[in-house]
């Protein structure tokens, strides 16, 4: 029962952290774009692309983590998307760039890259804890 | 395979389609905020790359400073003769800008903060109203990080 209720909180925490990246970014899908731009890791059409998709796809797999049957896709999705962000920070802090997050658009909850870093890695184990132990989902 | 192989091959081919289901539907939505969000990036209008102080001072150009924040901001502190220009009231300091402006100098925009959008807009209005060709940049980290430099 606890291990269920842990499950849940983390569940809902994920959710939540991606419910508003992806609210944030819809809202000013520009904002969204000129902080994808300060990474300097792909051209402006391929970085307009991921301005207008990747919110789109944080909020609908946020959501899909409450309906059963949907978890374990969402899950992956979350994971990808995580592993993505991730990479990006580690090309961009290796390169020497000094940016921030933009992790909820441009000037929302902005933090350095390494502490976005840590945060990514941190809900990368919490997504991986509960696609684990994913039997409940089914 | 028996039953629970057949099972297995079930729940995978359900996850899959509910997978592909979520990678999709956000392809939809996506080109729906393109053609109808007020503020969707343009693939045709590249946002003025950004310059941190080094690098404008290393140009070895001369600079004419645009601050793009509010005039309450401006006139408690801008960038030594930094002119006053914002999408609240274009109309009326545009021409004062124009007046001060020598085509020879480089623009460098700047907002409060690296989190701020005003000099983008500001820098993507003056490309527009001025030509492609102008040399202008948005100074990153904006009036704070001038201050911190």
């Amino acid at each position: 029962m606890a291990a269920k209720i842990i499950r849940f909180g983390l569940m809902a925490v994920i959710a939540g952290i991606f419910l508003l990246a992806g609210v944030m970014k819809i809202y000013d899908p520009q904002g969204f774009a000129l902080a994808i731009m300060e990474y300097q890791l792909i051209p402006w059409w391929g970085i307009v692309v991921l301005a207008v998709y990747m919110p789109w796809l944080e909020l609908l797999s946020a959501l899909a983590l409450f309906i059963p049957g949907w978890r374990r896709a969402s899950l992956i999705t979350l994971i990808l998307l995580l592993v993505v962000f991730s990479l990006a920070l580690v090309i961009v802090l290796l390169r020497g760039i000094d940016i921030r997050c933009g992790c909820f658009g441009i000037g929302f909850l902005d933090v350095s890259a390494p502490v976005a870093l840590l945060r990514n890695l941190i809900l990368l184990a919490g997504a991986g804890y509960l696609l684990k132990f994913d039997k409940f989902n089914r | 395979v028996g039953v629970a192989g057949f099972n297995t091959l079930h729940y995978l081919d359900a996850v899959l389609i509910r997978l592909a289901t979520l990678l999709i539907l956000p392809a939809v939505l996506a080109a729906g905020t393109l053609f109808w969000h007020p503020r969707a990036p343009s693939f045709a209008e590249k946002p003025v790359p950004k310059q941190t102080y080094q690098q404008v001072i290393d140009s070895g150009q001369a600079i004419f400073w645009i601050d793009a924040r509010s005039q309450a901001a401006y006139d408690q502190g801008h960038i030594e003769n930094a002119v006053l220009l914002n999408e609240d009231h274009w109309n009326r300091l545009f021409p004062g800008f124009l007046k001060r402006w020598n085509p020879d100098q480089m623009i460098v925009v700047y907002c409060s903060d690296s989190g701020c959008t005003r000099s983008q807009e500001v820098a993507a209005r003056l490309r527009k109203e001025l030509g492609g060709n102008l040399k202008i940049s948005v100074l990153k980290g904006g009036y704070e990080g001038w201050l911190l430099r």
